[in-house]
């Protein structure tokens, strides 16, 4: 790691981190404040309609009507689509500008006429990103509980499941950075870098809603990163799947480690 | 000693090289012109040198260390403009120093303000709102602020005021003065006569001439037109080293490669009208090596 490095990251990403982590707060609170302002049986009613259902079912990993409590409706926030759509983009944002947009733009060439080996320069972006997703399930987790705190809640939340799922949630997001290093580690174009991480993420989301719907689907659904992140089976059983846990970090390790050897074995011809 | 050495050293892409068998050297505390036009494959062995790029066949060293396999070392003792400067927009030009500083782990940033100031640089701008002048200032501050033992520059002087181009140059005498190495990287000729004394000729990835600059004047020739009194040929058989190019009315264009000794001598002998001898045309000679006509 380098210090010099790590500091210029976090100069260069201050705002869009203070942003995503106030956005990773508010959205519980706003969430749960939403879901206890409907009448609760409406509410499970349209849970129960097949395409909610099958919707949920497919981020979740479960069918929500048969574990719905206020701390499966809680854990519902690690899953929502625009919490998925947020950490994803501060991820893909800077993990591809620390790589592959230093050679797209040009700036490639100053920085590694310093004396900081590829190699740290790799692994410095990638802590700083990596450092960034126990940060985001935290102040999600702080959300949960300023929430519990000024939204009247039929039950309290139970924060055992739900540390236990950000565990789950954090080396699901280590998943996609470690994806998203090894795309922008073999690019010489943010763009396609980006368009590649998202592709992926978008393809694991549509894979997991049709293996909902669809049975024929459902041996692709492996090939899915969002199928190994099941918060609504963490809080129903108080568990975690330790095969997710082990497949989320193979993924994040393997293409972290495909990514640094490309990297330090390439050749850098700038933009 | 040498502080660089290439060995054959050749860089294809899809099979085309860019670089192809080259070899040379750069002795230390010497600056040397790396001349070529564009595309000639200067930047490409420049890459190559500060570990950018892996040779495909041949090897390159900076003070004796494999360019590809200690790259970092190297960068610790080598100072780098590249061909096109970016740097980071969102920073300061004092932000991008204090950067440098750091990665370098400098205790001062004593040379960096000395060389804004003989730049006339305001480093407190951000460097969005510099113009590329100022922006090559920077980089060029990047490259010069921790004293380097080898410094590369990869066509330095495009954006710069004439006026800055000749503090720069000041500035490169000075170092090579104190026993540093200079790689100077250019496409005209004018800038690196003026400040080196070796040059290297590139010319399609190969090079074309590895020389002196008095040497390069000393083959360049003269060029000469003398109008003879009364008569359309010269009275006798003109010396080998004088080619005749054109003659019209007793006005005669040629050039001349040898001692100026023996043209005079040749030339009293002659019934002449006027005569005028022009210094060697390091240009044409320079350009004959750029569309090939001439090889060393």
């Amino acid at each position: 790691m380098n210090l010099a490095l790590l500091r210029k990251h976090a100069h260069d990403f201050r705002l869009h981190l203070v942003i995503t982590l106030v956005a990773v707060t508010g959205f519980p609170i706003m969430l749960l404040n939403a879901i206890t302002a409907f009448d609760w049986e409406a509410f499970q009613a349209v849970l129960r309609v097949p395409f909610v259902s099958q919707l949920i079912s497919a981020l979740g990993g479960f069918d929500p009507s048969n574990v719905m409590n206020v701390t499966a409706l809680a854990s519902f926030t690690f899953v929502h689509p625009a919490i998925l759509v947020l950490l994803s983009a501060y991820i893909i944002t800077a993990a591809t500008r620390a790589i592959t947009g230093e050679i797209d733009q040009g700036t490639a060439d100053i920085l590694l006429a310093l004396p900081i080996s590829r190699k740290r320069i790799y692994t410095t972006a990638s802590i700083w990103v990596a450092l960034c997703c126990p940060l985001f399930s935290l102040f999600m987790i702080l959300g949960l509980w300023i929430a519990q705190n000024v939204v009247t809640l039929d039950q309290p939340l139970d924060f055992a499941r739900i540390w236990l799922l950000s565990i789950n949630h954090v080396a699901m997001l280590l998943a996609i950075v470690g994806l998203t290093f090894f795309v922008s580690a073999i690019s010489n174009r943010r763009g396609l870098a980006v368009g590649a991480v998202v592709g992926v993420i978008i393809a694991s989301f549509v894979i997991n809603w049709l293996a909902a719907i669809w049975p024929a689907i459902k041996p692709l659904s492996h090939l899915s990163i969002l199928t190994y992140f099941r918060p609504f089976i963490i809080v129903r059983d108080h568990e975690l799947n330790p095969n997710d846990i082990i497949i989320l970090t193979t993924i994040a390790t393997t293409f972290w480690l495909t990514g640094l050897i490309t990297f330090t074995h390439r050749d850098i011809n700038v933009g | 000693m040498n502080a660089v050495n290439i060995n054959s050293l050749t860089k294809s892409y899809n099979g085309t090289p860019a670089v192809n068998d080259t070899t040379w050297s750069l002795a230390q505390g010497s600056l040397m012109g790396f001349l070529g036009p564009n595309g000639a494959g200067k930047s490409t062995t420049i890459r190559i040198l500060m570990g950018f790029l892996k040779p495909t066949a041949g090897s390159a060293t900076v003070f004796n260390l494999n360019t590809w396999q200690h790259a970092t070392e190297i960068h610790a003792r080598t100072g780098y403009l590249p061909g096109e400067v970016r740097l980071y927009k969102n920073l300061t030009g004092q932000q991008t120093i204090n950067f440098a500083t750091r990665a370098r782990k400098l205790k001062n940033q004593t040379e960096a303000i000395r060389l804004a100031t003989l730049f006339d640089l305001d480093l407190r701008k951000p460097v969005r709102a510099y113009s590329s002048g100022m922006r090559q200032k920077l980089a060029l501050i990047l490259a010069m602020m921790h004293q380097p033992e080898l410094l590369i520059l990869d066509e330095p002087t495009g954006s710069l005021d004439p006026l800055v181009q000749q503090s720069l140059y000041t500035e490169l005498r000075n170092t090579v003065a104190k026993g540093r190495t200079v790689l100077f990287s250019s496409h005209t000729l004018a800038e690196v006569q003026t400040l080196c004394k070796d040059v290297i000729i590139l010319r399609d990835g190969r090079v074309v001439a590895s020389t002196t600059i008095d040497k390069l004047r000393k083959d360049a020739g003269r060029s000469l037109i003398f109008t003879l009194k009364n008569q359309e040929k010269p009275s006798s058989n003109h010396p080998a080293g004088l080619t005749i190019d054109a003659q019209r009315n007793g006005k005669i264009k040629a050039r001349w490669h040898g001692d100026i000794n023996d043209l005079i001598q040749w030339l009293a002998a002659q019934d002449l009208h006027d005569v005028r001898i022009e210094p060697p045309n390091l240009e044409d000679l320079f350009l004959s090596y750029y569309d090939g006509s001439t090889t060393r």
